[in-house]
């Protein structure tokens, strides 16, 4: 320590005791001082100077810098449509409306600028561009191995190997398969959901012998994805699954009256018979219960109960979420008639194509005056962003505007419950337009007395200023 | 639909805020002004006797107006005055209206506009009449004059005591112990504070109020010699004023502030003609319940104080604040520095639009980072903070999670987490504040553009 470190030292230790210090002062110190309690006072000056600009306070231990915040493979907003999306996503409280919004940027090709919002390490819900933030907050290091493979697996950060996994899919899905297979069953309950998720795209029957590895995870949400995606491919080849389709089977009466075909429902005879019902519905698949029928899957698909009955419910839900690809199309015709039960639609949907999708959130906006477009911001969870004005008019948008303004002698609770709703509404037109679009009902809402400035009107705003192609 | 005259005298509460108001609507006393697309929005920046500008929106349909000003009057009289431009034909370019203005959209309810009545008492003509003034009379004057000056020579023998009475209380902290001191610290500051006030020494008072909480903020090993670096700077106060008990500045780190008036009115006044950043913002309430909004403001050319501070005090009661300014923003401005040994506090004499094209921040210096603190002291041994532009470098964080910033083997210990950005950031230029102890970042230049880090 030096001299001066020392001197002070004394001193310190000499006012925190409650001595004087004036006896332990360097002598240089306690000529420039003086005596008595200005003296005091003086080396407290001095020693205070001292400490201020002769030390300098140093880290503990080392103190490590952090790699470079990567960049995503998207550009980020410019600085126009960041101030705007800088107030929108503060604004959002749920998880699922910034999800529409971090999906509507990724679909106008940009990404949020980490100045502006970061996302938490476990917001696992972000599409893959933004797999690179996540691991990088999780303090993995990006793996220099070229490729990823058995062996180089446990380099790879989580993000960057589940997107990496999805490519392969696509590309080899053989060597997709073989990867999962050895990799997989070691990794934690929650990436082996994600990789069986990951199975659920472009599923074939040489997905059946990996999912079959799965059926009996240790994980319950992992052992329900392989077995709902294993009832896609067929009916159960083991005993125990066959059992089940028998069983639930067994709740129905396929009769013959006059060449017609009818599928009765049997009546159920108390509360334990209905929970059984239901659970072996979760158990086993479309195919499988139409083979054990004796059916084919459209047969029993045309011979299903209505909607509005619980049991026709139930057959739809299995059939939306592990009917083969080949029933696809009649349960998408079903829900353009309206003849589809919410449940089953919300399963069915994320299973079609993109033409589909919005055909059908076109054909629900159309049949519902809902002025928060609630079940159609779900259909349309994989596509924002992507309706024509033509497709979003109808009886919801005409509700909404017809809430901007402010009926005469209006209570404080029904004001509170229309300003909700307005901001709800306004948000999800902005989550469901197209540019052009979006940019004509920016103009309709001020024209029924918002204001041009009003916040609410960021969603929109925002995707009028990210027309595709175009720099904002 | 334009605002009528009439309307604007029923909505103001009193005549009183029409004559203040008719003070306001000079053009020159605005910058900023704009109105919406649709004519329904107009907004503009007022300066008035605070250091920051005040900003003013208005719906010219229904009167609404809000206002950053701490008037308890509702519309306040730049409201009135904005408003009032508008009425008699002023008209401004159509622009995107700032983010302010639409957060006050967002949150208000918007009413009809007041009922006019024709018998109002309030008249924006009687207003704009001028009063004749009052005949002089010596004798009067003479008097306000002595009465003015007894009153200086209280204020100057008030502090003089209490500068004795805190040399006193100082010395008895330590004759007691510092332990002693470390442990009770927020009663005895307190009771020193409340002494100082009654002998005229706010902001001293202040200063003592304040120090508790910084040493709570700090790892119980510092404190002792952040204590006894605070007791230093005092002692070395307390006696510059009683060297020169008519100092301004000594006056001002004392009592009070000379008011923005008084500053300009004086042709001494340092005053500096550039182009300036925001590069940060600072709201901190009080312990006796007053809100400090500070300004930082960075000078963008080689001439002049790099740094200006802009500082404001509203009553905490007065309600929530919107920023002067955003961050970021750049504008050309005359600033009056308040004079002191190393001018930093300083109210906008003048106000130009933004540079165009935005202006690259100055190169900071090579070498100590902290430089400039260390002339701050020597000019002023009693400061408390320094505004810094850091050299390139990085933040780097201790096991422990104590961040720093670091260029090479110097090091700076941040108050408080780091935003993951920061963290992530090559900072190309960074400016902050060193207390002495600790460096708050406010803005830095990055591989990612600019980042605000307050």
């Amino acid at each position: 320590m030096s001299e001066l470190g020392a001197a002070l030292g004394t001193l310190r230790g000499a006012w925190m005791a409650g001595r004087p210090a004036a006896e332990v002062a360097p002598a240089a110190w306690r000529e420039v001082a003086g005596a008595g309690t200005k003296g005091e006072l003086a080396l407290a000056a001095i020693a205070g100077q001292a400490l201020e600009v002769a030390f300098r306070l140093r880290p503990g231990s080392p103190p490590e810098e952090r790699p470079p915040l990567p960049r995503l493979g998207l550009p980020v907003l410019s600085d126009s449509a960041r101030e705007v999306a800088r107030r929108l996503m503060a604004s959002l409280r749920s998880e699922a409306d910034k999800a529409r919004l971090i999906g509507l940027l990724l679909a106008r090709g940009r990404v949020m600028h980490p100045a502006d919002w970061m996302p938490a390490p476990g917001d696992e819900w972000l599409p893959d561009v933004y797999g690179p933030w996540l691991d990088w907050l999780r303090g993995a290091v990006a793996s220099g191995a070229p490729s990823l493979t058995e062996t180089t697996w446990p380099e790879w950060p989580w993000r960057a190997c589940r997107a990496e996994l999805r490519r392969l899919r696509r590309a080899d899905p053989a060597a997709a398969r073989a990867l999962i297979a050895a990799c997989a069953p070691s990794e934690p309950a929650e990436h082996r959901v994600q990789i069986l998720e990951l199975l659920g795209e472009a599923l074939t029957e040489e997905d059946a012998s990996l999912l079959a590895a799965f059926a009996n995870d240790r994980s319950p949400r992992a052992k329900e994805i392989a077995r709902s995606l294993l009832a896609r491919l067929g009916p159960g080849s083991d005993d125990a699954t066959r059992a089940a389709e028998q069983e639930l089977a067994g709740f129905f009466t396929l009769r013959s009256v006059l060449l017609m075909q009818r599928l009765e429902v049997h009546a159920l005879t108390g509360t334990v018979a209905r929970a059984r019902r239901t659970a072996l519905a979760e158990e086993v698949g479309f195919p499988g219960l139409a083979a054990a029928l004796g059916l084919a899957e459209q047969r029993l698909l045309a011979l299903m109960p209505a909607k509005e009955e619980e049991a026709g419910v139930l057959l739809q839900v299995m059939a939306a979420g592990t009917g083969s690809a080949a029933l696809l199309p009649t349960l998408r015709d079903r829900a353009l008639a309206g003849a589809l039960h919410d449940t089953a639609l919300a399963l069915l949907v994320p299973r079609l194509g993109r033409e589909d999708r919005l055909s059908l959130t076109a054909e629900r906006i159309r049949r519902e005056a809902d002025p928060l477009f609630h079940m159609s911001l779900q259909l349309a969870a994989q596509d924002p962003g992507a309706l024509g004005l033509r497709q979003i008019q109808g009886a919801g948008l005409g509700a909404l505007l017809s809430a901007v303004p402010a009926p005469a002698e209006e209570q404080p609770t029904a004001r509170q419950a229309r300003e909700r709703t307005l901001a709800a509404g306004l948000f999800a037109l902005g989550m469901l337009a197209d540019a052009a679009a979006a940019a004509v009902l920016l103009e309709r809402a001020v024209a029924a007395g918002l204001s041009i400035a009003d916040p609410r009107l960021d969603a929109l705003r925002l995707n009028a200023m990210l027309v595709p192609g175009h720099t904002p | 639909m334009l605002p009528t005259r009439k309307q604007i005298e029923t909505a103001a509460p009193d005549q009183a805020a029409l004559n203040a108001a008719a003070g306001l609507i000079k053009p020159a006393k605005w910058s900023g002004l704009g109105r919406s697309a649709d004519d329904v929005l107009v907004w503009g920046e007022c300066q008035g006797s605070g250091a920051n500008p005040y900003r003013v929106v208005a719906d010219v349909t229904n009167l609404g107006s809000k206002c950053t000003c701490p008037s308890r009057k509702f519309p306040c009289k730049h409201g009135l005055a904005l408003l009032w431009m508008v009425a008699d034909g002023a008209t401004w370019p159509v622009a995107e209206p700032p983010a302010w203005a639409a957060e006050w959209v967002g949150r208000r309810r918007k009413g009809t506009p007041p009922a006019i009545r024709g018998d109002s008492a309030k008249s924006l003509d009687g207003a704009v009449r001028a009063e004749p003034d009052a005949p002089p009379d010596p004798a009067a004057e003479a008097r306000k004059a002595a009465a003015a000056a007894r009153r200086s020579a209280d204020t100057r023998a008030s502090l003089l005591a209490a500068t004795e009475e805190l040399d006193r209380w100082m010395a008895d902290q330590l004759r007691t112990g510092l332990i002693g001191f470390l442990g009770e610290a927020g009663e005895r500051c307190r009771r020193i504070a409340a002494r100082l006030v009654d002998g005229k020494a706010g902001a001293l008072a202040a200063r003592l109020d304040e120090l508790p909480s910084r040493l709570l903020a700090l790892p119980a090993p510092e404190r002792p010699d952040t204590a006894l670096v605070e007791f230093g700077k005092l002692v070395l106060l307390c006696r510059a004023f009683r060297d020169a008990p008519d100092d301004a500045e000594l006056r001002r780190e004392l009592a009070s502030t000379e008011t923005r008036e008084v500053l300009l009115a004086d042709p001494a006044t340092p005053r500096c003609a550039s182009a300036w950043e925001a590069v940060g913002e600072q709201v901190v309430t009080r312990r006796d319940g007053l809100v400090a909004v500070s300004t930082w403001l960075m000078n963008l050319r080689p001439h002049g104080p790099r740094f200006a501070l802009l500082l404001d005090y509203f009553p905490a009661s007065a309600g929530r604040r919107s920023a002067a300014f955003i961050a970021g923003d750049q504008f050309e401005a005359t600033l009056a520095f308040y004079p002191a040994r190393a001018p930093l506090r300083a109210v906008i004499a003048e106000r130009a639009d933004a540079p165009s094209p935005r202006l690259p921040w100055p190169e900071p210096d090579d070498g100590d980072p902290l430089a400039a603190w260390l002339a701050r002291l020597e000019a002023a041994p009693w400061a408390q903070i320094a505004p810094l532009l850091l050299p390139p470098g990085r933040i780097a964080t201790e096991r422990s999670g104590a961040a720093w910033w670091r260029r090479g083997d110097t090091v700076l210990p941040l108050d408080g987490p780091p935003s993951a950005v920061a963290l992530g950031s090559d900072l190309r230029a960074a400016c902050g504040l060193w207390s002495g102890g600790r460096l708050t970042l406010l803005a830095a230049q990055s591989d990612w553009g600019r980042l605000d880090l307050v």
